[in-house]
């Protein structure tokens, strides 16, 4: 169904908000355990961010931006969580999904490991830019409403990030 | 420049190396319970683990059955503590923070679109901002989700070139809540920029707004309202092994004048029982209620100012904050209801094997009809279908009323998202891919949950100074003044009193007055015509004839339903515009639901703008405003104060009136004119009609 559709019927019945966790759920839980680095820490900056924006959903009103607003709110969450002295826990975790054979996921996995930690040395700045991008699936105009910036910049932000990781791997991916 | 183009593998080893695991499924059904549970109805068809009608019906009908601990009530003991107090707008502040603020709002209109910064607070630890925008035509505005509005915050310039960004920011309507960073003390003035106002397209308002700010220190008479700061006493109360502590915590009270706000927060490791298996959860399954003394639902609602509300004082704790007004009779009781979900046996898994085929389309099914036991517990898929463009839903069902979920999985396939929900013993279970999975395809059914006990948590509090007129509304009483004889009954002159300085007049609504002999019996008692009486009223009195002489005294007089007026009227502001309001005779019969967006100054009783309906009488158009209000509340007719284009009419007819719709429980306040409506509608409500009980007793002087 049509986003905005669920955005106004959930304005008008707040039951209907549950439309919006089912579809949101898993971008945020993803993008909080990436920013705090525990299922627990996850779990409790997702449920307050859905609660906070339950709350806030009557006075919301950028059309055609609802998930840039809602990482808005888990974005908030997150810096609280940070602020509060929680230092964010490595992500190390890596999951393959069991499709390849042994060696190329030995092979692929080494190369993953080594982006994780070309994540973990760049700047919040360019760390938020990938996750919202690769973790969120936020689309470069979300990521703009979100970030306060316009699209075209947080594209050439993001190209140039990857260009230099890409080059920092020194792996041709051609 | 040519840009950079990475390979889609290169795209896909990052994504793998910021993945996270998969949530655990109990969680996710916890997180929605407690969603569902929040916005005050039943569960939705969609709710997987507390379905609709299981809960409403549970509720009502086993709610003396169940096995429900109540820890407390917990008593709390209300201290009033000057540490902290509130500031509409700002927040909550320590009383001895240094505080600046904008010397005087700050407006500027361009194009017919006003921008004001209507209030600014500085604080050591902050800056909170206010503006406003008002007359942005609905034609400047984004419609469509994939044409992007202006979405550029707000920024503010310190004089030596100094950039505060945006850190938080709300907004409400038209009206705009940002978070910057502190301002320095020695710095008494900043630029306000607006790069361009929310939503509009390019070139179609005016951009780049700046509105030069001065801030001063707050005045001494600066409105800080008292923040009673609760502190449990004794210490919760347990009645059950189960629990060590209350999770249901109340942590302040702010006094608004008008209403209170009850700030708390939910802990749900302090609700967890350890005589459960790991992994159990408690979940809200019924609306949360406040009741009075009298065990009546006082109506709340969230704080009409979104700067209330308090920060997770614990890892874990969920806010809240409910808004009420201050006639109830104390003490007060939040009542959180709810029951535990326990996970079954994590091994106990069971597996269907069925063939998809090599190109599945939406809407195929595949009837399974097939029971499997896990843990002891049967559940039956019925149906696999597929659906959407790349998912399936897994048609279950259960005669064990224990069973609450079953995770359902495709082996080898990672599921993108999903979702569930249904009737009692029978559910359904989304899953979406990336790409729908094809051939042959083996369902797991696993991570079993069951219903436990239902658990009912209370916190209950006490004002520490009776409100004026608690618990009667505003105070007001009835005297009786004098009578005058007839030859079958009498005339009684009596007046209204009341305390509650806000109020003009109250006198009792016409036939809202009655009365009782000493034995209860009602007695034939009406609204008299002073002039019939000859005599002359005084303010506030009012006048009724009794029919009939038998009858035991003391007789009690008691008023049911009041006009009240008010000294300042409640003002409400209407601008559709940004909601796509044209006026056209097409939008006739729409509804417009603002979800309480617009907050009402009733005083003392909460009420907010839930929906708005365009609607034509005769040749008059205007609007029926639902509210949702006190329950005491029971009129507010408004009038139109300013908004209306008269232009070439030699006479205007406006109309207003307004009653509580028993259906709806909403207070429907209808107004109308002939003339054209503008935007923003000011409307004014000077009077309203309220419910109460008001008794005074009349004993028949001896002659």
């Amino acid at each position: 169904m049509d986003e905005t559709i669920l955005v106004s019927s959930a304005q008008r019945d707040p039951a209907q908000f549950a439309a919006l966790y089912d579809r949101y759920f898993r971008p945020i839980y993803h993008y909080l355990y990436n920013r705090a680095g525990s299922r627990a820490d996850a779990e409790d900056l997702t449920a307050q961010t859905f609660l906070a924006a339950l709350e806030a959903l009557p006075g919301y009103r950028h059309r055609g931006h609802f998930a840039a607003w809602l990482f808005t709110i888990a974005r908030n969450k997150a810096r609280d969580f940070n602020r509060n002295g929680v230092s964010q826990a490595p992500l190390d975790e890596n999951h393959p999904d069991g499709s390849e054979d042994l060696l190329s996921q030995a092979v692929r996995n080494d190369q993953i490991k080594q982006l994780a930690n070309l994540f973990k040395k760049s700047t919040e700045d360019e760390q938020e830019l990938m996750r919202l991008r690769y973790v969120a699936d936020l689309s470069f105009v979300e990521i703009g409403v979100c970030l306060g910036r316009k699209e075209d910049t947080v594209k050439k932000t993001f190209y140039r990030l990857l260009a230099r990781l890409q080059d920092q791997l020194g792996v041709s991916h051609d | 420049m040519t840009e950079f183009t990475p390979s889609p593998g290169f795209e896909e080893e990052l994504r793998r190396a910021l993945a996270t695991p998969e949530p655990d499924p109990g969680f996710v059904q916890a997180l929605r319970s407690r969603l569902s549970a929040q916005t005050g109805s039943p569960a939705r068809p969609r709710s997987f683990c507390l379905r609709p009608a299981w809960g409403i019906l549970l509720g009502l009908v086993l709610f003396v059955i169940l096995t429900v601990f109540i820890v407390g009530p917990q008593r709390v003991a209300a201290e009033v503590q000057k540490l902290f107090g509130y500031i509409p707008g700002f927040g909550i502040v320590e009383q001895n923070a240094s505080l600046r603020m904008l010397e005087e709002p700050v407006t500027q209109t361009r194009n017919g679109i006003t921008v004001t910064v209507e209030q600014a607070f500085l604080t050591p630890d902050k800056t909170v901002l206010t503006y406003t925008v008002e007359g942005v035509p609905w034609s400047a505005l984004s419609h469509q989700e994939n044409v992007v509005g202006c979405s550029a915050g707000a920024e503010l310039h310190l004089p030596d070139g100094t950039l505060l960004k945006l850190t938080a920011g709300e907004s409400r309507l038209q009206e705009f809540t940002l978070d910057y960073a502190p301002i320095p003390g020695n710095v008494n003035q900043a630029t306000f920029v607006l790069p361009c106002i929310m939503d509009t397209l390019p070139g179609l308002a005016p951009e780049n707004w700046e509105l030069p700010l001065r801030f001063a220190a707050s005045p001494p008479a600066l409105t800080v309202m008292p923040v009673i700061e609760v502190s449990p006493s004794p210490e919760p109360q347990v009645n059950t092994p189960a629990a060590s502590k209350n999770p249901l915590v109340l942590l302040k009270v702010v006094d608004t004048g008008d209403n209170y706000v009850l700030l708390g927060e939910f802990r749900p490791s302090d609700a967890l029982d350890p005589s459960l298996p790991a992994g159990s959860w408690w979940s809200l399954t019924d609306a949360v209620r406040i009741t009075d003394a009298r065990g009546q639902d006082v109506f709340y609602t969230g704080p009409n100012d979104p700067s209330l509300q308090l920060p997770p004082s614990q890892r874990g704790a969920e806010p809240w904050a409910y808004q009420i007004g201050k006639t109830f009779a104390p003490p007060l009781t939040i009542t959180y209801t709810g029951r535990y979900t326990i996970p079954a046996d994590p091994t106990a898994k069971a597996e269907y094997v069925f063939d998809a085929g090599t190109n599945p389309q939406p809407g195929q099914e595949w009837v399974v009809n097939q029971d499997f036991e896990l843990a002891g517990h049967v559940v039956r898929l019925v149906s696999i279908q597929a659906v959407s463009e790349s998912g399936y839903e897994f048609s279950l069902e259960s005669s064990d009323t224990s069973v609450c979920s079953v995770g359902v999985t495709i082996a080898g396939y990672a599921a993108q998202g999903g979702g569930g929900g249904g009737p009692p013993g029978k559910w359904s279970e989304g899953l979406d891919y990336a790409e729908r999975p094809k051939g042959k395809l083996d369902v797991v059914l696993s991570n079993l949950t069951l219903y436990g006990e239902f658990k009912t948590w209370q916190v209950q509090w006490t004002p520490e100074t009776p409100q004026p007129g608690s618990p009667s509304l505003y105070g007001i009483s009835l005297a009786v003044d004098n009578y005058v004889p007839l030859d079958d009954g009498y005339y009684l002159i009596g007046h209204t009193n009341w305390t509650d300085e806000r109020i003009a007049s109250a006198l009792p609504a016409g036939l809202g007055l009655k009365a009782y002999d000493a034995n209860g019996q009602e007695l034939t008692f009406e609204p008299a015509n002073w002039q019939d009486a000859g005599l002359t009223p005084e303010p506030n009195q009012w006048l009724y004839r009794l029919t009939g002489k038998s009858f035991n005294t003391p007789l009690t007089l008691r008023a049911t339903q009041m006009f009240v007026a008010f000294k300042q009227p409640v003002k409400m502001t209407l601008d559709l515009r940004s909601y796509g309001f044209d006026g056209s005779d097409a939008q006739l019969g729409m509804i417009w639901k603002l979800g309480g967006a617009i907050p009402l100054d009733v005083p003392g009783l909460p009420a907010n703008v839930f929906k708005v309906t365009y609607v034509k009488q005769g040749d008059m158009k205007g609007f029926v405003i639902g509210i949702n209000a006190d329950a005491a509340l029971q009129g507010l007719p408004f009038a139109i104060e300013s908004g209306l284009n008269t232009a070439g009419m030699a006479t205007v007819s406006s109309f207003g009136d307004s009653n509580r719709d028993e259906s709806s429980g909403l207070v429907l306040s209808t107004v109308l004119t002939d003339a054209k409506i503008t935007f923003p509608l000011v409307l004014t409500a000077s009077d309203a009609t309220v419910n109460g009980r008001w008794e005074t007793t009349w004993n028949l002087p001896l002659r």
